[in-house]
């Protein structure tokens, strides 16, 4: 009864939930759908927490779909000892990056005060709940091997059930309770989606990986300039030279400005 | 090891042990000159294990409730065997009531969440196994009751009819049930192979899965038609959810009995370890160096970012 409750009820009202809002917000607040940038060319920490975490987080939800999608494929190349290592190790990579990423997020979110001012309680919920996510899914990976396999016959079955709506836990029921944590924990991050900055996600600029690359061009060093005249003003945005390059090509011509 | 084949031997080779055991005609006499052929252990091994299961005389219990309980209950209980994952049953209606047995049969863990003290006992010595509540109806739980009461009360052990080999093991089963265990050739049903939750020493330098017990030493832990019963119904709650809908052929089970029986022969210092969560250290160093080495290259492919 309980894990109706958990696993059945709980995944439904939270996908029901993401959808109304997100399409609700959308309409009356498209702006807001952002993870508002807390400077996208800054320093080190966000670069190792930012980079570190996305790829980390892409690969590791990659590897569920494809394990949902394909369950037998995916058992088939596991077939072999060394290709299931290699599947299990990149996969493990993943979730450690996620979690170098996050952690990295998180520490500089907490220290960096111009950070902390424009934290919601949202943005910490989310990390919270993010942090327990790749953490439980880190300590699975470690200490129930070999998820890649034994997900194919056990969430895999599960996930379908509900997305095909005949709903049935019988085949998570008896699994460990991490891994049922890593499952409700899952349901808890959708239930906030379309109130949190997650929403980002469906508005991310994928044609980026194929438009022709800016140059961003700074005609002086900020980091230098704040080490040196701590008061000077931030530059304005119109002070910052763009200039687009066609295939990846710098241009010889000079850059337009716009002020 | 050689307690197991000598015990199987006492336990199940009259053929054997027959007048005419030299004679051609006898399966077994043919089977043990190949043993005398074979170079040592572990294929004289087998061979004598291939007798054992060729003609294992199972005292066959056909009451009611007997396939029943070799289905739903015999991979954790045994009647007048000794305790396994669970307890022995026998006499348990000497123990608990007839309605109580009922209910705790049907939704052990609600009664354990209840907090009745026999159950709160059981749950606590039995830990970390906790029983799976069983989709019986009312009157197979009284067939099964009913064979444990009789046994019980003829002081007899339940010896399960249907644990049988579907034909005689040869040498080569054990390499390919060890195939089936690693996946290498896949399950007939599709299902997910054995290193997906379980490990056997040798099989690859990562080993297999930890979401369940290593297996290595399975065949110290569980005499011969235990092992094969658990290979056709595996009652275990991960596994019964996963098999009840892919069962294993006839052949796998084989094939894989002969794997996990010979499994311990090449680590004689194997224990089985159930519950044991097991660390790969070399998982965890492969998994970290990865990660180092994916962030320097992201370090090295966005070193002009400014940052």
């Amino acid at each position: 009864m309980l894990d109706q409750l958990l696993f059945v009820i709980f995944p439904y009202a939270a996908a029901l939930l993401a959808i109304v809002v997100t399409t609700q917000r959308f309409i009356r607040d498209g702006f807001s759908y952002s993870s508002l940038s807390s400077q996208f060319l800054e320093s080190n920490e966000l670069f190792y927490g930012s980079v570190a975490w996305h790829i980390g987080i892409l690969g590791a939800i990659a590897g569920h779909i494809i394990g949902l999608l394909f369950p037998s494929t995916v058992l088939w190349f596991n077939g072999v000892p060394v290709r299931l290592y290699i599947l299990e190790g990149t996969g493990l990579m993943f979730g450690l990056l996620a979690l170098v990423g996050l952690v990295s997020l998180i520490v500089r979110r907490a220290t960096v005060a111009r950070i902390r001012a424009v934290t919601s309680v949202m943005d910490i919920v989310v990390l919270l709940l993010l942090l327990i996510q790749v953490g439980l899914g880190v300590y699975t990976a470690v200490f129930y091997r070999w998820g890649s396999s034994w997900y194919a016959i056990s969430a895999v079955p599960y996930l379908r059930s509900l997305i095909t709506f005949q709903p049935d836990v019988q085949m998570i029921a008896p699994l460990p309770v991490v891994v049922k944590l890593h499952i409700l924990n899952a349901w808890a991050i959708l239930t906030v989606f379309g109130f949190s900055r997650l929403v980002h996600m469906l508005v991310a600029p994928v044609h980026y990986l194929w438009r022709p690359y800016q140059l961003v061009v700074w005609n002086w060093n900020r980091k230098r300039i704040r080490k040196t005249a701590p008061h000077r003003p931030s530059p304005i945005a119109s002070e910052i030279v763009a200039q687009t390059a066609e295939h990846g090509q710098r241009t010889t011509e000079k850059p337009a400005f716009t002020r | 090891m050689s307690k197991v084949i000598l015990n199987t031997w006492d336990r199940a080779l009259p053929a054997c042990k027959a007048p005419n055991a030299e004679s051609i005609e006898n399966p077994c006499a043919q089977l043990l000159k190949q043993a005398g052929r074979m170079p040592a252990l572990p294929g004289r091994a087998l061979l004598i294990m291939i007798a054992a299961m060729l003609f294992a005389s199972a005292a066959s219990a056909q009451q009611p409730g007997a396939q029943l309980f070799e289905k739903s209950c015999y991979s954790c209980h045994n009647i007048g065997s000794g305790d396994k994952k669970g307890p022995d049953l026998k006499g348990v209606l000497t123990r608990q009531p007839k309605d109580w047995l009922r209910e705790f049969i049907l939704t052990p863990n609600a009664v354990y969440r209840r907090g009745d003290a026999y159950a709160q006992q059981l749950f606590k010595k039995w830990s970390p196994e906790v029983m799976p509540d069983q989709a019986l109806s009312p009157d197979q739980i009284d067939q099964i009751l009913a064979l444990i009461d009789d046994l019980s009360k003829k002081n007899e052990a339940f010896v399960p009819a249907g644990a049988k080999l579907s034909r005689a093991i040869v040498p080569t089963d054990i390499d390919a049930g060890r195939d089936i265990f690693t996946g290498r050739r896949g399950l007939s049903t599709g299902g997910a192979s054995c290193n997906s939750c379980h490990s056997v020493l040798g099989i690859g330098r990562l080993g297999g899965g930890t979401l369940g017990p290593d297996l290595t030493a399975i065949n110290t832990k569980y005499k011969d038609p235990e092992l094969i019963a658990i290979l056709q119904n595996p009652a275990f709650p991960v596994m019964k959810s996963v098999f009840a809908a892919r069962p294993l052929n006839d052949e796998e089970i084989v094939q894989l009995f002969a794997y996990l029986q010979n499994a311990k022969a090449a680590f004689p210092a194997a224990q089985a370890t159930p519950g044991a969560i097991i660390i790969e250290p070399w998982f965890i160093a492969v998994g970290f160096a990865v990660t180092v080495v994916a962030l320097v290259a992201m370090s090295f492919i966005w070193r002009k970012r400014l940052r």
